[in-house]
């Protein structure tokens, strides 16, 4: 693939960031805490980590093939066919990722906000956003998700207001009480929150110098920063809300903030909600750059084609599993999620190894 | 078909031999085309000129007068004239003669002729800039000549790297530009994309700065202006020393600055007149009612047509009590305040300064007012409208104002529509907008996207100048030594 943009260090650790903080996070205290009750946060942590693992390992795979993305490195390491149906596999997971987003997204807007408005209208305004969004270059798209940060941290600062005198922390005690195998177990289950470092299969390929070690910095950080981002989230519920509270909440982190109150803003909640809903909105785009990539290169049309044909294919899609069942993806997610982001790759690394396959032509100087 | 007729006569003209009667054809034996026969020293000289652009006291005294008093043979020694040119085609006579210049042909040698600088100027004083007003900066603004810009801003530029380069555009008449940057200071790409795009214009005319404008900008559909137009000569200036480029219109008061990002529209001179403390302050306030001006009334409208509960409710109860006799939606009250607010804005420009008082008190306070008393409009859409007004009479740059106006009412519409929502998506498309422009190839909402926290340095904040020497504006060679304190370190004493 010959490379026009590349982006640094950096801009990976921005894109990262906005690529997998996202939808999970309004109801991630809830979820964590039906699998392991108080030690949602111990379990995140866990994961974290086990995630910074297999990026190292998706970095060990994507060195072999500088300036290739799983699309073209696929079949390198395939061979054509299986290659191929390797791509189209992936760009179909890609695109049930964002239609998962679509769902959540229009749903709790639908819930939290806009109770009267049919659902269909919220999923068109998405569509047009996603195709305005995603047709450009990787750097444009940088830049937009590195401003947006900035969003990212007043939801941190949004939630400083929280502090009160409803917190307990004895919420958190006893640590570690419903059992260390259990924690382990849950931690397949709150790896769902952090699916987005798939999407590094394909952004690799844009690093300037993709083998050195510091291509992984950037990496590095950005899974750190949504760790702790994810578990102060985790934490927060937990002191806030007693368990039985969180047990019938859906979004614990918005229904904290409905309660507060300050001088001027009375339902802090619905900031928090405008400001994820930017920040959601970078998922999207990127997802849906990546899946683009992907189909321009299958079926050999141009980008913007490519997005507004994956657009199309998401919104009908997304409609047709919001009104049979919504909850039927996110099932699904949990083990593509897995399949996809950690089996598939660590398999690539290991034929890779195993059978040295070599990127026959690489545009280093490019 | 006739006017392509006539234009290959023209070049046929062109190329026809260099000689009086050519010319004069040419210039349609226009009456104000004048020639004169002085015989001098046994040799006919004739002159010819355009008797409405020269000055006659300098064609007498310098060129007349030497000339019947010739003693050598060499014209070029006994001439006054500052500049002296030869002419060998008719087109290069033709540009001569519409300049100012006057021909001079020797008779018997049909072949060249001088061409010899004559021109009246018509410049009016240098006075105070009318629009970019400051507080403490230099009371000089461009005026209307080339030549007087050039001088205007190489005197507060001096620099061995002050290059100028001359352009003639349009193909039915002619205007002259210079472009002007500071070598080894801009970044060579930008010069030269600057160049193509200034040779690529086949306009058959050129209006004003405008019209360039136009040409050579990145984006047409955009409401955010790429260039900077203005006509402050200290303000140029500064610019051309970061590394920017200016680009000069003969006959246009303005002055066009490129590459201009979204933050170049919220410095002002005074910002590095007064202290970094009040400077950085400024910058903040502009930004924040740039902001302020975008999003007050979406923000409103969502607030009182949606999301009534996110307010206190004390306010709630205050603002209801006046909504109550109001017969329209939050939006169609909004919308009537703006457009009423335009046509006082709009009218207010034409009119005379000494009605324009009355004018203020009428149109502002007395519609205002009757307007909330007659029920049409509520107090609260009314102190939203004038808070959004005044913060976009903040902005230091018309251009980036109207940008306002443009983007408010598409928010305002979305805020109706979907409330907070409809704000996020209004903002997200600005900002995917936003993160796309360029300007010259310089992202335009440069230092915040992609995000470069040194940039920062001279945009959202001004720091003191002596810190400034870490930066890269448009400038890839922007140097600057550190040591501007270093008193400090040799006059500082410990305490004991």
């Amino acid at each position: 693939m010959r490379v026009k943009n590349r982006i640094s260090s950096v801009n990976l650790f921005f894109l990262l960031v906005q690529t997998m903080i996202g939808v999970g996070l309004l109801s991630l205290p809830h979820q964590t805490h039906d699998a392991t009750g108080s030690d949602g946060w111990i379990s995140i942590l866990i994961s974290g980590f086990f995630i910074q693992l297999i990026v190292l390992l998706i970095w060990l795979l994507c060195r072999n093939f500088p300036n290739l993305t799983l699309f073209d490195f696929s079949k390198v390491i395939l061979g054509e066919t299986s290659g191929t149906v390797l791509n189209f596999i992936y760009i179909i997971y890609l695109l049930t990722v964002i239609c998962y987003i679509f769902i959540i997204y229009a749903d709790t807007l639908k819930r939290w906000i806009l109770p009267e408005t049919p659902v269909w209208i919220i999923f068109l305004i998405l569509f047009f956003l996603l195709i305005y969004g995603s047709i450009c270059n990787i750097k444009n798209m940088v830049s937009l998700f590195s401003f947006l940060f900035i969003f990212i941290l007043f939801l941190f600062f949004i939630t400083f207001l929280v502090y009160d005198s409803y917190t307990d922390v004895r919420y958190l005690f006893p640590i570690g009480s419903s059992g260390g195998w259990n924690i382990l177990k849950s931690t397949s289950d709150s790896m769902m929150p952090f699916i987005g470092f798939e999407t590094l299969l394909i952004y690799f390929a844009f690093m300037k110098q993709s083998k050195t070690i510091s291509a992984l910095k950037g990496v590095f950080f950005a899974v750190l920063f949504v760790t702790i981002f994810l578990t102060y989230i985790v934490i927060l519920s937990t002191v806030m809300l007693s368990p039985e509270e969180i047990k019938i909440t859906p979004e614990p982190v918005l229904y904290i903030l409905s309660a507060i109150e300050i001088r001027i803003l009375s339902r802090l909640d619905l900031i928090f909600l405008s400001f994820w809903g930017l920040i959601v909105f970078s998922t999207i785009i990127s997802y849906s750059f990546s899946a683009c990539m992907g189909i321009s290169k299958l079926i050999r049309i141009k980008h913007k084609f490519a997005v507004i044909l994956s657009g199309t294919f998401v919104l009908i899609v997304s409609i047709i599993f919001y009104y049979m069942e919504i909850t039927l993806l996110e099932k699904w997610l949990k083990h593509l999620g897995l399949i996809f982001g950690i089996i598939i790759p660590i398999l690539l690394l290991l034929i890779t190894i195993i059978f040295k396959r070599e990127a026959a032509s690489t545009y280093e100087k490019n | 078909m006739r006017l392509k007729r006539n234009k290959s006569k023209k070049s046929l003209i062109n190329q026809a031999n260099f000689s009086i009667e050519n010319i004069k054809s040419q210039l349609n034996h226009t009456s104000d085309l004048k020639d004169r026969e002085i015989h001098s020293n046994n040799q006919i000289f004739i002159i010819l000129y355009i008797d409405s652009l020269i000055d006659p006291e300098k064609l007498e005294s310098k060129i007349i007068k030497p000339l019947t008093k010739m003693k050598d043979n060499n014209i070029l020694n006994e001439l006054y004239s500052q500049e002296i040119s030869t002419a060998r085609s008719n087109k290069v006579a033709i540009n001569g003669l519409l300049d100012g210049y006057c021909l001079l042909i020797k008779k018997g040698r049909n072949s060249e002729g001088f061409l010899l600088k004559t021109n009246a100027s018509t410049d009016r004083e240098v006075s105070e800039p009318k629009i970019e007003k400051t507080i403490l900066g230099a009371k000089v603004g461009f005026v209307e000549s080339l030549d007087k810009n050039i001088f205007l801003l190489r005197t507060v530029t001096k620099s061995p790297d002050f290059t100028v380069k001359e352009y003639t555009l349009g193909s039915s008449t002619t205007t002259n530009v210079s472009l002007i940057y500071l070598d080894h200071v801009t970044d060579p790409e930008i010069i030269k994309k600057v160049e193509q795009r200034i040779k690529s214009i086949t306009l058959n005319s050129i209006r004003s700065a405008g019209d360039i404008q136009d040409c050579i900008e990145d984006h047409t559909v955009t409401p955010f202006p790429q260039l900077l137009l203005t006509e402050r000569p200290d303000r140029a200036s500064a610019n051309l020393k970061d590394g920017s480029v200016a680009l000069i219109i003969d006959g246009s008061p303005t002055v066009i600055i490129l590459p201009a990002t979204f933050m170049t529209f919220f410095q002002t001179t005074d910002d590095y007149i007064t202290r970094w403390w009040l400077g950085s302050f400024f910058r903040f306030i502009r930004l924040f009612s740039y902001i302020i001006a975008l999003i007050l009334p979406a923000l409103y409208i969502a607030f009182v047509s949606f999301h009534y509960e996110v307010i206190p409710l004390e306010l709630v109860y205050s603002l209801q009590s006046s909504m109550s006799y109001v017969p329209f939606r939050p939006f169609i009250e909004l919308m009537i305040m703006q457009l009423s607010l335009e046509l006082l804005r709009e009218a207010s420009i034409r009119l005379p300064p000494s009605v324009a008082a009355t004018f203020g008190i009428v149109g502002g306070l007395v519609v205002g007012t009757a307007m909330v008393e007659a029920g049409i409009v509520s107090y609260g859409g009314l102190i939203v409208v004038a808070l959004t007004s005044v913060s976009s009479f903040v902005q230091p740059n018309l251009e980036m104002s109207s940008s306002i106006r443009i983007l408010g009412f598409p928010l305002m519409l979305l805020a109706a529509t979907f409330g907070f929502f409809g704000i996020v998506i209004g903002v997200l498309c600005v900002l995917i907008h936003l993160s796309r422009l360029t300007s010259f190839g310089v992202p335009y909402f440069s230092p915040f996207v992609p995000l470069n926290i040194k940039d920062f340095k001279d945009t959202i904040i001004r720091v003191p100048s002596w810190m400034m020497y870490k930066y890269s504006k448009n400038s890839p060679h922007y140097k600057q030594e550190k040591r501007s304190r270093k008193w400090k370190l040799d006059e500082s004493e410990e305490p004991y």
